[in-house]
């Protein structure tokens, strides 16, 4: 049941209420659409191994509620957050326009460098479409964010919505844009990364310590 | 025709309960609506889902929702704190508060009319008279009843009152005032003032529990009474509309009773051990209550030294469990506000089905908001050691067991069902339904008539409750039994005589005191 990761990143699922944000999380982790759902109350948590340029990376995903009487509650549960998939459904105006609010908590309080990919859900729903493209990937360049457009329904995109997150993350890591090893950056050496670390001769004392060990799953 | 109370003498002493001095009470059966009952009361008999109307757009200014909160907030009770301040500072503009309306006669007759189509109504409104929640049809259909309920209440406090219920024809009407809330429960199908009330109760509870009274008292405060309360409720619909049918169709919510899954003491005092030992092992602190849960009954419960676990509390946690089936396959971090622990704040509930094959659920309950991961390892150990000690097959044999007291082993005929109470331990045991409750008409009007019969027996003001009551009916004959250890109710075939009645029951109590440590949580681990 061990498995060894190079990197643990901690990422949040926001937007809200409605938008897919569970059903996203369900189609990545079991590769099936979950059509049982009822609204988060809290978080819901799932972890994946996925393989990021050659690298095992293990995600802890923290999907939150988006319904309002959540927000101070799952706010809390922001900080340490290495990136977040910010979802919106677009079928619903609505839920575009709350995007800038959620952006700006996730900023606030997770980590300003904090790696955001904005998600329009329901792709499949062309027909009822009420926020386009090209507007919608507009706000993502004004914005900094990567935009992607997915269906939880068929599964098209969702795991590239994931895994673009942790590449960027990783690229950031490697330019040196964020350091691992401070803390509060949501990202944490896992024992393969680890005894990498200890071959290059590397101290693993120090700086390192914050970084907890985190072996199995 | 009905024919109250034939024989009326004083209640029986505990010694001479054998002598026929108890209440005989003729009693004709009232209609109850239809649905279907599980054999232990756990299913849902109506479709009372209930809307909490939409909100209309402009009424809420998304762009200021997110206001920075101080990130600092640590103790449980900034929750609500801080959600209030979030709202304080939206402040979008207020409809201007309605004119008092004025009620015409016909108005409110053509508004009890619209009741007729339902059994029950539940209302929910604030102290300004806005519709917050009602079980049946939209809050247009229904807003004269709305007023009138408002009125009402706004005369009779105004007035220094207060107005607990009365009966329009065959409706009951039964009112609660909570400030901020006024609830209101109508039915017409015979149930008790103190089923309704029960009802009420657990409907306020639940509203607590998703916002604290805390929140609560402060968002009208700060917002003015006329707030828009559906918005910080929406989606909570449905476990509003099942806490309603979980009131209506199991007694125990009304006997303010926890029913428990029969199994093994010994299995269940390992499911405890594990537990407090994962906890100990994770070195966790501030969890405040671990239990397991499976289909409305409590399997077992282990706590912190110095607080219990309320009823009413453990229907809240079950039935936040039963509404929402999407907790299955996941792990999920959920504040909840239990409100008879403490209803200024949340506390946080790791939850998650103990695995894909056993139908019983772990919720550990804490008061550290950051408590996740710690809780997250104590459930990995816990079910690593129920994997080894092989507890988890007992575990899932016990859920898929029988879940109430089977009376086909005491072999009596003509005693058809009971419900007991343990008063020390607020548990509660059951009999499973058999002919002739089969259909779940039956036995939903079983359990009516067990409400009056609580309501006979309790309702007696400074005399206290009566200690036997033997009511034959012409469907079946009632036998109440009350003690300050238990309380017992029970349905007979409409031709037992007393005498042979009470010595069955005798027996009854036997046998379940033979078997109290299997079908009770007899003793709970602390840590
Ligand atoms: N057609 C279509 N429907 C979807 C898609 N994703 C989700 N849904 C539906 O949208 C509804 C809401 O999905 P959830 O995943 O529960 O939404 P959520 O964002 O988690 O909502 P909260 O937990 O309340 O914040 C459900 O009825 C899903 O079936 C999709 O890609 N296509
Ligand atoms: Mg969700």
């Amino acid at each position: 049941m061990n498995e060894s990761y190079n990197y643990l990143l901690k990422f949040l699922i926001i937007g809200n209420a409605g938008t897919g944000k569970s059903c996203l999380l369900h189609q990545f982790i079991e590769g099936e659409f979950r059509n049982d759902t009822t609204h988060t109350i809290g978080v819901e948590f799932g972890s994946k191994v996925v393989q990021v340029s050659g690298k095992n990376v293990k995600l802890q995903i923290w999907d939150t509620a988006g319904q309002e009487r959540f927000r101070s509650v799952t706010r809390s549960y922001y900080r340490g957050a290495a990136g977040a998939l910010l979802v919106f459904d677009v079928t619903s105006r609505e839920s575009y326009n709350a995007l800038l609010q959620w952006l700006t908590d996730a900023r606030s309080l997770a980590s300003p460098h904090i790696a955001v990919i904005l998600v329009g859900n329901k792709k499949d729903l062309e027909n009822d479409r009420q926020v386009p493209f090209l507007e919608a990937s507009r706000f993502a360049q004004e914005n900094d964010l990567t935009f992607i457009e997915s269906s939880a329904l068929t599964g098209e995109n969702v795991e590239e919505a994931f895994l673009k997150c942790a590449r960027t993350i990783l690229c950031k890591l490697e330019s040196g844009e964020i350091d691992a090893e401070r803390a509060g950056q949501g990202i944490q050496f896992g024992d393969a990364q680890l005894r990498r670390v200890r071959a290059d001769g590397r101290k693993t004392g120090g700086p390192l310590s914050n970084c907890a060990v985190c072996n199995t799953s | 025709m009905s024919v109250d109370v034939v024989v009326k003498n004083d209640a029986p002493n505990e010694e001479d309960w054998l002598i026929p001095s108890a209440d005989v009470v003729e009693e004709t059966a009232l209609s109850a609506p239809g649905g279907q009952l599980a054999d232990c009361f756990d299913s849902p008999r109506k479709n009372t889902t209930g809307t909490i109307a939409r909100i209309e757009k402009g009424d809420v200014d998304d762009s200021s929702l997110c206001e920075q909160e101080d990130q600092s907030a640590s103790s449980s009770n900034e929750d609500a704190v801080s959600e209030v301040d979030a709202d304080r500072v939206i402040s979008p503009i207020e409809p201007p508060p309605q004119p008092q309306r004025s009620i015409s006669t016909e108005e409110t007759t053509d508004a009890l009319e619209l009741l007729k189509e339902h059994g029950k109504h539940v209302f929910v409104m604030s102290e300004a008279g806005k519709p917050i929640y009602t079980t049946h049809g939209s809050e247009e259909d229904l807003s004269s009843l709305f007023a009138l309920i408002h009125a009402l209440v706004s005369f009779t406090t105004a007035r220094n009152d207060t107005l607990d219920s009365f009966q329009y024809g065959r409706l009951t009407i039964c009112f609660t005032h909570r400030g901020p809330l006024i609830l209101a429960a109508v039915s017409r199908v015979g149930e008790s003032q103190s089923q309704l009330n029960a009802q009420l109760d657990l409907v306020h509870s639940q509203i607590l529990s998703v916002l604290t009274r805390t929140a609560l008292l402060r968002v009208f405060e700060q917002r003015g009474h006329n707030f828009d309360l559906r918005r910080l409720l929406q989606g909570t619909e449905k476990s509003l509309g099942t806490a309603v049918v979980a009131a209506e169709t199991d007694p125990a919510v009304g006997l303010n009773a926890v029913r428990v899954l029969p199994m093994v003491s010994s299995d269940r005092d390992a499911l405890g051990q594990a537990i407090v030992s994962s906890v100990n092992a994770c070195k966790v602190k501030n969890l405040v209550f671990g239990v397991i849960v499976v289909r409305r009954q409590l399997v077992t419960m282990v706590r912190m030294k110095k607080y219990a676990l309320h009823p009413a509390d453990l229907h809240i946690v079950l039935n936040l469990v039963a509404c929402n089936p999407s907790f299955k396959n996941v792990e999920s971090w959920s504040p909840i506000c239990l409100p008879r622990f403490d209803d200024s704040g949340f506390l946080h509930a790791h939850i998650s089905y103990i695995s894909d094959n056993c139908p019983a659920c772990l919720l550990l309950l804490t008061v550290d908001r950051h408590a996740f991961y710690a809780l997250s390892e104590v459930k990995k150990k816990f079910v690593e050691k129920l994997t080894k000690s092989k507890s988890i097959a007992a575990l899932t044999a016990a859920c898929n067991g029988t879940r109430c007291f089977d009376l086909d082993e005491l072999g009596y005929a003509d005693l058809w069902h009971f419900v007991y109470k343990n008063r020390t331990s607020s548990q509660l045991c059951s009999a499973m339904f058999r002919p002739p409750f089969i259909s779940s008409d039956e036995r939903q009007r079983l359990i009516d008539s067990y409400a009056r019969l609580v309501d006979r027996v309790h309702d007696r003001g400074d005399d206290g409750p009566l200690k036997i009551l033997f009511q034959p009916g012409e469907r079946q004959t009632l036998l109440a039994w009350v003690t300050p250890n238990f309380e017992l109710y029970s349905a007979f075939s409409p031709f037992v005589q007393k005498q042979s009645a009470v010595s069955k029951i005798d027996r009854l109590l036997k046998a379940l005191k033979k078997e109290e440590d299997r079908l009770f949580l007899v003793s709970t681990q602390t840590f």
